[in-house]
Formats: C-alpha cells, structure tokens, sequence
C-alpha cells in the first residue's frame, strides 16, 4: 500500500514536472542480475536420509530500474522499480514486479537537506547510538567472498553500518565566523513497527545529532534516539527507550602525526508499561568510552587505545540489534534429518543467505551463536562489557598493503547467573598486499589473509571455557586484461562450552542454556571473473563448504555449490 | 593557538571527571542465580519421590500411585542433591502440550520450591479430557547430561471457578466443556445476509482447544460487507447472580480469554459486557433497553493461543444499542457476557476465531 501511494506521488510529480519545468533533468540508472546456483548437501547427516532434499537448481533475474527525477536542487525523486523473475519460469511467468524504493529529497531554503521515504541512518553517529554492528571479522575475507556477500548485501540494502528504515531526515550546517566553527544538525524519524490501528500502536523512532567543531582541535556532540509507541486506543503495551549520548574530540594535527583523544559517555532509558495490568518494567544504564588514537604520516602507520564500560542493562535497539538473525530458517537445505530439522546456520549461510539479515530494529537483544561472535555479538554497544582495545595498522592512505592487529580485553561487569563474571579476549587482524600496485603492472593483482580468536572464560559454580578461531586467506590474480581467478577459504574451529541467554519480552535475562560445542567449518571457493567495468562483471564460482560437529553425526554435513552471477550495473 | 589547546584540554578533562562520577549498579548477579553440576554430582539415594497437599487441609502423603487429583491437592517432589546445582522440573502433558517448568539453584527440591497447584508455564491446561491425561515428570540439571524422570497420571483439571490465586478472584464464565455454572454461551447467531460463506460457529469444538475436551469456533466471510458475521451470548445475559463481583473500580476488575487466531487479517472478536442495572432478579432475561451494553473489540492479528487481558475500564458504549442504563461503568453489576466475529477494520474478509477459558477476574488478570 505504502508504495503504491508513493507510485501515485512519484507519477504525479513526473508528469507534472516534466511538462511545467524545462529545466528538468531526468536520468536512469539501475542494476540487472542473473544469479543460478547448482546445489548439493552430503555427509555423515544425510546418509540414509531419503526425505530431505539433497540436489537443487536455483537462481533468479532481476532488474532494477531506478529513474531519478530532478527538477532543481530543492526536489529530486526517485524509485526503484524491480522485477524479478525466478529461474526456471518461462516466457515471464511468475515475475514478480514491484517497488524496490521510494525517495524525495532536495534542499529547504538552500539550508536544510532533507529526505522522505527509504533513508539510511546513522550516518555521524556514534557506535552507542544509531550503528548496525559488523557480524565477523571479514575485513580482510578473500574477493571471491566479498563479492559473494555483497549480493546478500545489495538484497538487504546494506551499507556499512548504516540502518535503512522508511521516515524522514534532515540535515543543517552553519558556518560561524566566531567563537565555534561549524554547527551540524541532523535529525529523523522513522516508523519501525505499524500499528493494527486498535491494540498495538505505531513504533517510531526519532532522534538525531548535534555537533559542534569548536576549532581544529575541539569538537563535540550530542546523539539521541528514542524508540517509542504513539499510543493508541486499546493499547497493550506502552514501550520507550531512550539514549542520550555527549562525545568530544580533541585533535593534534600537524604535518608529521595526528594525535586525537576521543570520549563519549551516555545513559539508555527503558520502560514498559505493561497496560493491561498497570505493571512498568524501567531501568535505567550508562555507557562511557575513552581512547586516543596516533597517526604517524610518514610510516602511514596509526596506533590507538580504546577504553570501554557498556553498563549491564544498557539498552540501545538502534545500535544493538545484529546484523545476521540466527533464528531465520536457512533458504538453501532448510530441513535435513528427514526433512524434519530445521538444518542450524553455518558461515557459508552467513555469507551467502538473502533471508538471514534483520531489516528492522529490534527492541529486544537477538540470539546469537558464540562461534560466530561471542565477545561483542551486539558491536560496541554489547552490554555489560567493560576492558580496553589496543591495535595498530595502516594508514587509511596506504594503497599497497593494508595490515591491521588488534586485541580486545573485556570483563562483564556483572556476572549472569552467578557471582564470578566472564573474561574475554580477542585477537584478530589481517592483511591485504596488492602486489600487481606493487609491481606497478596494472593488474588486479592481490593476497590476503585475516585473522580472529576468542577466548571466553569463568570460574566458579559454572565454568565456562570457549574459544573460537576463524581464519581467511585468498587471492586474485588478473590473468588477462580484465579477466580474474579467485581463490577463498574461510576455515572455522569452535570448542568449548557457553551458556545461552535467554531474555524476556523486557529485554531482562530470564533463563540460560547449556552449549557445548566441538566444530570445525571450512569454505574452500575457486572461481573465474571477467570484468566489464568496476560494478559490472560475469563470475563463475565453484564452493564446497564442511560443517561438522565433532561427536554428532546429527551435524555433519557438506555444501558444494555452483554459483554463477552476472551482474550488469549503469 | 595555546589558548585554544588549553581550552579543548579542559573541555576533555572535564567530560573525564564526569565520565567517572558516573552511578554503578550495586547487582551482584543478573538473571536467575544457577550453577554447573560438577562431575561427581548426584542424587542422594536416586530419591526422586512424590507427594500430594490437600489444598484445603494441608494434609500431606506421599503418592504410590503416581495419581494426581489437581484439582484438589498441590503436588511436589522431594530430592536431595551431592551439591548445589542448577536444576529444572519439567512436568510435561501427554496430550495438551500443557507445560509447567520450575527452575532453582538448590541442593534440594521440596515443597518450598516447586509445589505445583496445576497451573502451566505455557498456553495450554493440564487435565485433557478430565481424566485421562498423563504427563512426563523431568529433573535436569545445569550443564550435565544426567536426569530423573517419571511418570503421573492426571485425575482433574484445576479449577478456577470461584478460587482465589494470589490474591486475584476467578470466576469461570465459560470454559466450553458444557458444565459451567454460569451457563454456556449459546449456538452462533450467523448474520443472515452472510449465509453462504460457510459461516459456522460451534461451542464445542473439539479440534483446536486449550483447555480440556472443546473450545468456541467462530468462522466465516463478511458477504455482506457490514463488519458483523455472527454472535453468541451466556443464556439470558443476567446468569452471574448480584453480589458476584465485589470490585466496584472498573480498573481492578479484567476479562481474560483466551483466543486462537489463525492469522486471518481483519479478524477481530468483540467481548460484550451486560450490566444488570435495572437490577432484574435472577434467570430474569437481561431487558437491554434499560440496561448499559458495553464493547471491547480485540484485534487477532496472532497465530496460536493466546491470554488475553484486558481491563473492565477499558469497555466502552457502543455506537448503536448502547441501552439506557446508567451510563456508567459498574463492574459490581456485570450479568452477562456476549462474543462477536466481526470483519474489521476493513469489512468483506474471511475471518476465523477460536476462543476458551472465558474468565473475569478481580484485583488481577488471570492466574494460570
């Protein structure tokens, strides 16, 4: 319904536009793709299992066509129209047409920039407020791997740590020629949750920043989200939570280093009024950081240090909620054991799966799976952390090699079930060489390999001892003009035991789970790709992915999988 | 320029000092306290024994014959452990998927810590059938593999009627297995214009329940496009006597029901609240010309069972044949209660509701 009004609107202004302004500028641009994928699952799991599929042929074509409506700098629009047609459907059957994307945007009085209709949030924010968490340490994954991810990504409208909802957004900045700089304010609200119009109300999310550059040394700022009901008539549930965050930064810039000290401390609001029988669930936390960051120019090296304290109950949806939904059934093998499991998620799923990214904001923490992530499964903003990171790499300005190692050292602050409280420590970096730069051949022309290991750790009545260890390594070489071979593996060890949260409709910890894991995963991915532009490429892929639980044959698998993809982009 | 530095350093500094003065929980643990079976743990004596209380008496005995009577006694188990331990015990029904769960971290099980009067964790009833449901007894502990379990047999179901649970009365206005004391709601009233869209509504419906042997099906597609499908109401809408309900604040007194929605979009139940103002005497059919009508509608946007509460305040006039009561919300004075399928908010839908343990409450929202 949503878009069929904003169809309407759009229409509306083309035609309108088009015929009142002769200035009108109207252009197209888009992105076509054809993906098919030959699928088989084997292993210990599937023998003798005659009810679970094993074989698949699958893919789909798309086309995304976004017209963009500019009728001067104070209303631009556009739309993404998109059709969707699955393999195997001919002569146009089953196509699926509909609107991808509906924006406004353009400029109030040529100082207010402002957007309405599918925004994407967070940007200037801070790490506590408005963020999507990274998910793995895949800075450093093989090309053959990014490149798969990023048609996930292009599905999911993922944009680095950015939130994509639908609302509307302001932007303002002043220059002052006394006493601060510049003065930045950005401001939003979106619609998370609608309301059935009787019981359960509209779910809002609104908040924004204000900085401030004092000078070339000072800035500071101030980021509030709140998320809340406008309530409505029968209401349920009258739910709200706010974060109110302050930071300042303070810069030494001169020509040989770059010194920075930065800190941001806040507190998260939370309340549920529970309407039916006048209960409030409230609570009330903080959140401080502190590091110092050094850049030295001439090595193009940086050095930083982050102090942490994320309070237990420290609540903040916008910058909590994960990237990945490990609850979401996995599209490819949804069933095995007699088609009557739901088949658990893997890194290959993580890496490839469409379905399994959150597309809205959750008020309450998503499960997680600690072999994936178990030291800040929910970013920076993970509750109940305290410790400190240290790393050092290179400079953003380094072209040839890329390198970066960092550790991070965490306590909980309170412990969960029991007096004695989790430690954990991570390590993790990699590197990127491009020695085709190097050699100055002008060839795509590169090797990489990344790096991660947690360790999480209790005494006491319930011990825990888990660790895991991912590692990635890849290359690709540009054989001929434009035409690459890829290589990739990712390779997964997970040992030890944990205890799942369980967390009731308060966000509150209300149970725990025993986890014992003994597993290994494996990628190994080999493949061809020629170029015709930056965004535009055919790729041919062939994966086979091993997920085994030492110990259980109920989870011992393998994924071979054909993938090829040609995508077309203008 | 140092003036400059000098200022921003102190700016830093001072958001330093703030950052430090901040307030710090004094909680020692979050969540429920638990704690790992150690290796060499265990139960003393592999006791695992069970025990019934006489809910009225107090008496207590032990239960050789594994037979429970919830509807008359609490019953517990009583156990040792080698250590302090995180443990759960899981009574599970064989045939309603009722489930009750009792967690602690103890190094012991008794009265004090999982005495169970029948109720569930979930939303379904012990007691399918009357008599004729069994149900899985399952100590687990935290972090270990090893468990005790048995097996009892349920002779009742636990009654509601009447009974007051945590200080919160009951009264079971219908739980749709034909014996209530308050009557049962009647056969569905189908709008006539919507005959023909396989409207049916049927008060013992033994497929889809949650409670017992039936609950109230309601069913069918707006033809007619008026929002209305069909209704059902207690007898004579005065069957709970005067003098019930003590609670005269309509926002300590609830309606609780429990609904089963199918995840058909419109589909609302309206709850429809009779108020004996005229003061007519008992088994005296309700004259709704001079008696208040009041409205709740419940939008079941929801798959599945669920317990609905809401407060008697919350009811309100209807537009039309609101009758001349006192136009007021006298929550002593409710005599009877009706049910609506409605398409709505958008008329013309195919809708589907199922409804069981239709119960009001006072000083608090149902019990289980």
């Amino acid at each position: 319904m949503k878009y069929k009004v904003g169809y309407i609107v759009f229409v509306f202004l083309l035609s309108v536009c088009s015929t009142s302004y002769a200035q009108v500028k109207f252009n197209f641009n888009g992105l076509g793709r054809a993906i098919v994928t030959s699928n088989k699952i084997g292993g210990e799991t599937l023998k003798g299992d005659t009810l679970s599929p094993s074989k698949g042929l699958s893919g789909y074509t798309v086309f995304d066509l976004q017209p963009n409506l500019i009728i001067n700098n104070n209303i631009k629009a556009n739309v993404i129209l998109r059709m969707r047609n699955p393999f195997g459907s001919f002569y146009g059957a089953n196509t699926l047409f509909s609107f991808r994307q509906f924006q406004i945007m353009g400029k109030i009085g040529k100082v207010v920039e402002y957007e309405i209709g599918d925004i994407y949030l967070g940007g200037g924010m801070t790490s506590y407020t408005m963020y999507k968490p990274f998910e793995m340490n895949h800075e450093f994954e093989s090309d053959i791997h990014s490149q798969r991810r990023s048609v996930a990504e292009y599905e999911n409208f993922v944009s680095g740590n950015l939130w994509r909802l639908q609302g509307v957004q302001g932007r303002s900045n002043f220059g002052f020629n006394k006493g601060i700089k510049n003065l930045g304010i950005n401001i939003f609200a979106v619609r998370t949750n609608a309301s059935n119009e009787k019981s359960i109300p509209d779910r809002i999310m609104a908040g924004g920043r204000i900085g401030i550059v004092q000078s070339e040394y000072l800035a500071v700022g101030l980021n509030y989200v709140n998320l809340l009901d406008v309530t409505v008539n029968q209401d349920e549930v009258e739910y709200s939570n706010s974060v109110l965050t302050g930071d300042v930064k303070l810069t030494l810039n001169r020509d040989k280093f770059l010194v920075q000290l930065n800190g941001e401390l806040g507190s998260s609001n939370f309340k549920n009024v529970q309407v039916y029988n006048d209960s409030t669930v409230q609570y009330t936390d903080y959140v401080t950081e502190a590091g110092i960051k050094g850049v030295y120019k001439p090595a193009k090296v940086k050095l930083f240090a982050t102090y942490r304290s994320v309070g237990a109950q420290f609540s903040s949806p916008s910058a909590q909620t994960t990237r990945m939904n490990v609850d979401q059934p996995n599209s490819l093998f949804t069933r095995i054991s007699g088609n009557a499991v739901f088949r658990n998620q893997n890194i290959y799923d993580r890496l490839t799966d469409e379905q399994s990214y959150n597309r809205s904001i959750s008020a309450v923490l998503y499960n997680f799976l600690p072999q994936y992530g178990n030291i800040t499964p929910y970013g920076d903003a993970t509750p109940n952390r305290v410790g400190i990171s240290v790393g050092l790499g290179s400079d953003t300005s380094a072209k040839i090699i890329k390198v970066e190692a960092r550790a991070d050292m965490f306590n909980e602050i309170i412990g969960e079930g029991v007096a004695d409280k989790r430690k954990y420590a991570a390590y993790r970096g990699g590197l990127v060489f491009n020695f085709g730069d190097l050699l100055k051949i002008n060839r795509k022309m590169s090797v990489n390999t990344g790096f991660r290991q947690e360790t999480t750790t209790r005494g006491g009545n319930a011990p825990i001892d888990f660790k895991s260890t991912l590692i990635d390594l890849g290359a690709t070489v540009e054989v001929f003009k434009q035409f690459d071979v890829l290589v990739g593996t990712k390779l997964l060890a997970a040992s030890g035991n944990e205890y799942l949260s369980v967390r009731d409709q308060f966000n509150l910890l209300s149970d725990f789970t025993a986890y014992n894991l003994d597993l290994k995963e494996q990628i190994i991915s080999l493949g061809l790709r020629l170029r015709f532009s930056e965004r535009s490429y055919l790729t041919g892929t062939y994966n086979t992915s091993t997920y085994k639980e030492i110990q259980s044959n109920n989870y011992n698998y393998n994924i071979n999988q054909w993938f090829f993809n040609y995508t077309l982009a203008f | 320029m140092n003036s400059k530095i000098i200022f921003s350093l102190s700016i830093f500094l001072s958001s330093l000092i703030i950052f430090s003065g901040c307030k710090k929980k004094n909680e020692t643990i979050l969540g429920p306290e638990y704690g790992a079976a150690p290796a060499d743990f265990s139960v003393v004596n592999n006791k695992f024994d069970a025990y019934n209380i006489v809910k009225t008496s107090g008496f207590t005995s032990g239960i050789p014959t594994k037979a429970v009577n919830i509807q008359t006694n609490h019953q517990y188990y009583k156990t040792t452990f080698s250590h302090k331990v995180g443990w759960k015990l899981t009574i599970s029904s064989w045939k309603s998927n009722a489930k009750k769960v009792f967690s602690g971290y103890s190094d012991f099980i008794d009265e004090t810590n999982a005495k169970w009067d029948g109720g569930s964790s979930n939303d379904y009833f012990f007691g399918y059938n009357t008599t004729n449901d069994s149900a899985e007894v399952k100590l687990t502990f935290t972090g270990s593999s090893f468990y005790i379990r048995d097996t009892i047999k349920l002779t009742s179901m636990k009654n509601y009627h009447m009974e007051i649970f945590n200080g919160v009365s009951h009264y079971l206005v219908d739980d749709f297995e034909g014996t209530n004391p308050a009557g049962t709601f009647s056969s569905f009233y189908i709008d006539q214009q919507d005959i023909g869209g396989g409207n049916e509504g049927n008060n013992a419906y033994n497929l889809v329940k949650c409670q017992g042997n039936f609950s109230y099906k309601m069913r069918g597609i707006d033809i007619n496009n008026n929002t209305y499908l069909g209704s059902c109401n207690t007898p004579t809408l005065n069957d709970i006597p005067a003098n019930t309900f003590k609670e005269t604040d309509p926002n300590k007194m609830f309606v609780n029901l429990y609904i089963f929605g199918t995840g058909r979009p419109n589909t609302t139940v309206s709850v429809i609240a009779y108020e004996n103002d005229a003061e007519h005497g008992v088994g005296v059919s309700l004259n709704q010309t001079i008696n208040d009508k009041l409205i709740y509608q419940i939008a079941v946007d929801w798959t599945g069972w669920k317990l609905y509460s809401f407060k008697y305040s919350a009811f309100r006039k209807p537009n039309s044949g609101g009758g001349l009561g006192n136009n007021r919300l006298n929550p002593e004075r409710l005599s009877g209660l009706a049910m609506e399928l409605d398409s709505y908010s958008a008329p013309g839908f195919d809708v589907e509701a199922y409804v069981d343990m239709v119960v009001v409450t006072e000083n608090g929202t149902f019990q289980k």
